[in-house]
């Protein structure tokens, strides 16, 4: 028998709702959670699952008061976390999935940061003995082997993970409250997984309970006792895990084939020519990808972090460095390792980047600057930049993919998310007359915003040019491409056309693909 | 556009943002310095009429931060593509000194110095820039490694005195020289500011310019040479620094080797007060001159009134911590009413 069978069920909660401005992203859940088990949380992006952890923590406030029970006595769940009512709150640590240690310094600083220092009558840090406590708060998580006078940049990605745990759980000695962990194996590499498993399950035999967020299925059935799937906001079960396999378990996670939010993207001729042809793609996560574009085709990729699909769009156009490649664009041949920006621009190939805010905008300019900005060449005539022209350019395309405001010489960076994404958009779009590429075309955008984004990839289709779309958000690749491609350890492993085109069918592939080759690796 | 979307967003009829344009270009925010000079001089010339309002004080005062402006000016290109450099005191210093050894010990003749000390000038500029560019070093620190260098460089061409060998009037002129009493460096202040306000305000290269400094990876994306901007801004800012060099040598007919470093100070002042003013929060060659003259002013009205030797001091940081406040407090203040709006509304809606 599992000690989860035999313990009481120490945190209860009925009820739980939450919604941001009329979206309901969590949706009357109910959750039970034992004293010395792991509990994972699974669910696909957007499915609730930090909104709940937000509710828990108290960051979030629930729509309507949620009812709580903390071993037996009712409780409430408030801006402090989980409140037993005429009592002290449940304690409850999370660790956050980006750690927020500070890389130069020590271990033990990072330590200190959060617990203080020792200090000498003086006043001066008592270091031996920050030190010695450091030491200790590593050998509770078991990482005894870590000096604490080590930088963190110097620590791998585990110790880092248990530097952070340890600093989480220091001072906390409560054999009954909650750890929360959000994806605390994102960032680490497989074959280290294992040595912070020994860490939680030495925790879980203290009698902590652990709420575990992850959607890495063979983890969770390594690590966890039971299991929670959210799905749209929504418990759609809570199972012990071995009552679980993984088909089953995706099938939970992703649903039996829901209707798509927005239209499918409609049947209709795709020329037969190739107009881009890349062979032999390759830099340190991609090995050796080959593909063709059509004219007047979206192709979609699909794939997990570390599948190479968050490389890929940079390397067309030289913004990182390939080490392998040609691209074939009508009768022109490229080595793609020789490719820069500058190249990629002139050929007519534009990169609608990932990070719009660190490598899509210029936050303090206006949106006519923005726009105009790889073409601003073009606006200068006989040595003089003619800045009417160039807002005159800028304000047609801000009519036409519906930017709001409609103030082409408003900052940019005072724009909502989505609009922003319409102006880097626009941006793209006016370079891309051969080969448009997207890297997260719809990141933190809502939903009109994805929609007019959708609708501007389908115009430019039917204008010929041919599209690339890669994406770790599967909708995004359902609503627009004629065909896609998933990604897993940097090679082709599926490609779907025309109905075959599904969220299911997409996500069953990734998940499914690199649980197999871990499966392999085991 | 959905209606809540519109609803916040309140139309302006073409009419009304002409106006409102126009009451913003003469808005205190962006020229608050021509407001202030205003009344420094008025103030000044109510207190002393006899000596301060009078075309030799005007004259003076630009004669005397001519080479301080340029300078500045030479600074504001780097600064504009995002690198800092610190050494322009010391490149001034070493052009200046190289120049007088040149005309003591050579027969270069006065334009063949000229054009040997920038050259000289452009050598430090390749220096810097590979340091910073191609080593990668951040350009606060690499620039003020080089500026020791240069210090060195100084106390080597000069065995620490005082050159004045060779340095006659078929060479002073460029310092001296003078028509209604704007000198040689006064003229190529103006012009050089008219140059720089072309390029960096009407011209694509400009526009390249200041995306390398405000978004140097969105600029890279879009296929922008940053690191050529950034090479060619720092070799250009010594360039223009060996021409202030060259005519500090002519204005005092020697070359000191203490001259130089001084002007550090003073010149980043210049170019970050003007930053406030005409095109908010971008580096531009008009406010940066009305900086220098501001300050100028300041000094000669306290220097003609007998006030005692710190009292300019004391005005100078009273000056750039006001304007500066006053540019970081706008746009805080504007960033709080926007801030305001969209919570508004979504209270309400959630209300």
């Amino acid at each position: 028998m599992s000690p989860s069978d035999r313990s009481e069920v120490f945190i209860r909660l009925e009820g739980l709702s939450k919604s941001f401005e009329g979206n309901v992203v969590v949706d009357d859940v109910s959750l039970s959670l034992r004293s010395g088990e792991v509990h994972a949380l699974m669910g696909v992006n957007g499915s609730g699952k930090s909104t709940l952890i937000k509710l828990l923590t108290g960051y979030h406030q629930a729509d309507v008061e949620a009812r709580a029970w903390v071993a037996g006595s009712p409780a409430r769940l408030t801006a402090h976390g989980i409140v037993i009512d005429g009592g002290d709150p449940l304690p409850t640590r999370t660790l956050h999935q980006d750690l927020g240690l500070i890389g130069r310094l020590s271990v033990a600083d990072n330590v200190g940061m959060i617990t203080g220092y020792p200090r000498h009558r003086g006043g001066a840090v008592d270091w031996p003995e920050h030190y010695r406590r450091t030491s200790v708060l590593l050998r509770r998580v078991g990482a005894g082997e870590i000096d604490p006078r080590q930088e963190i940049d110097d620590c791998d990605a585990v110790q880092r993970t248990q530097v952070a745990l340890a600093r989480t759980l220091a001072g906390w000695d409560a054999r009954e409250g909650l750890l929360i962990l959000d994806e605390p194996t994102a960032t680490l590499p497989e074959d280290q997984v294992d040595r912070l498993f020994a860490t939680i399950r030495s925790l879980k035999s203290n009698g902590v309970c652990v709420l575990y967020v992850s959607h890495r299925l063979n983890e969770i059935f390594e690590i966890a006792d039971r299991v929670s799937v959210l799905r749209e906001g929504r418990r759609v079960i809570s199972r012990a895990t071995r009552e679980l396999d993984r088909p089953s378990l995706v099938e939970f996670m992703v649903g039996p084939g829901n209707a798509p939010l927005l239209a499918p993207p409609q049947e209709r001729g795709v020329s037969a020519s190739a107009a881009v042809t890349v062979t032999d793609l390759s830099n340190r996560t991609l090995e050796s990808l080959d593909f063709t574009v059509k004219e007047g085709e979206i192709l979609g990729f699909a794939g997990l972090i570390g599948s190479g699909l968050q490389d890929l769009p940079y390397l067309l156009v030289g913004a990182r460095r390939a080490t392998s490649g040609r691209l074939v664009l009508g009768d022109r041949h490229i080595d793609v390792p020789a490719m820069t920006p500058r190249r990629a621009k002139r050929l007519g190939i534009g990169l609608l980047p990932a990070d719009r805010k660190r490598e899509g905008i210029i936050g303090d300019r206006s949106i006519v600057e923005n726009i105009t900005l790889p073409r601003i060449r073009e606006f200068q005539r006989r040595g003089w930049l003619r800045t009417a022209r160039e807002r005159g350019d800028a304000s047609s395309w801000v009519e036409r993919l519906d930017v709001v405001p409609p103030e082409p010489d408003k900052e940019i960076g005072l724009l909502s998310g989505g609009n922003q994404q319409k102006v880097v958009l626009a941006k793209w779009l006016s370079v891309a007359r051969s080969l448009f590429v997207l890297a997260e075309p719809t990141a933190g955008v809502d939903i009109h915003a994805r929609e007019r984004i959708y609708r501007a990839l389908s115009e430019q289709r039917d204008r010929g040019t041919p599209i690339i779309v890669c994406s770790t958000d599967i909708s995004d690749l359902v609503h627009t491409c004629d065909r896609v491609i998933a990604l897993d350890g940097g090679r082709a492993v599926a490609e779907f056309t025309g109905p075959e085109i599904t969220e299911d069918a997409i996500l069953r592939e990734i998940l499914h693909g690199s649980a197999d080759k871990e499966g392999v690796n085991s | 556009m959905t209606v809540a979307e519109r609803a916040q967003t309140p139309e302006l009829t073409p009419a009304e943002r002409t106006r409102s344009s126009r009451w913003s270009a003469l808005g205190v925010n962006r020229i608050s310095i021509i407001y202030v000079q205003v009344a420094t001089m008025v103030l000044f010339a109510l207190w002393l009429p006899e000596t301060f309002a009078t075309w030799t004080t005007a004259t003076g005062v630009l004669s005397d931060n001519a080479i301080t402006c340029i300078i500045a000016l030479a600074l504001i290109v780097p600064l504009a593509a995002g690198v800092f450099d610190l050494s322009v005191g010391y490149t001034v210093g070493a052009s200046s000194m190289f120049c007088a050894w040149l005309l003591g010990n050579t027969d270069l003749g006065t334009l063949g110095v000229c054009v040997a000390t920038l050259l000289f000038a452009a050598g430090i500029g390749i220096v810097n820039a590979v340091v910073v560019v191609i080593l990668g070093i951040d350009s606060f620190i690499a620039t003020l490694a080089t500026g020791a260098l240069l210090q060195a460089t100084i106390l080597i061409i000069s065995n620490d005195q005082i050159l004045v060998e060779g340095i006659t009037p078929s060479f002073t002129w460029l310092g001296q020289r003078n028509i209604m009493q704007l000198t040689v460096p006064v003229m190529v202040m103006f012009a050089l500011a008219l140059v720089l306000w072309y390029l960096l305000g009407h011209t694509a290269l400009g526009r390249q310019i200041y995306a390398c400094g405000l978004g140097a990876e969105p600029a890279r994306l879009a296929g922008i040479a940053v690191n050529k901007i950034r090479f060619n801004a720092l070799i250009l800012s010594s360039v223009l620094c060996g021409v202030a060099g060259i005519l500090a040598t002519a204005t005092v007919s020697a070359g000191s080797p203490t001259v130089g470093p001084g002007y550090l100070i003073p010149a980043f002042a210049a170019a970050f007060l003007g930053a406030t003013q005409f095109r908010a929060r971008l580096f531009n060659a008009w406010g940066t001159v009305l900086a220098i003259v501001l300050l100028g002013t300041l000094d000669a009205g306290l220097a003609l009134a007998g006030a005692p030797l710190w009292m300019p001091y004391v005005f100078q940081g009273v000056v750039l911590i006001v304007a500066l406040a006053m540019g970081s407090l706008g746009a805080r203040l504007r960033g709080r009413r926007r801030s305001l709006r969209p919570a508004r509304a979504r209270r309400q809606s959630n209300g």
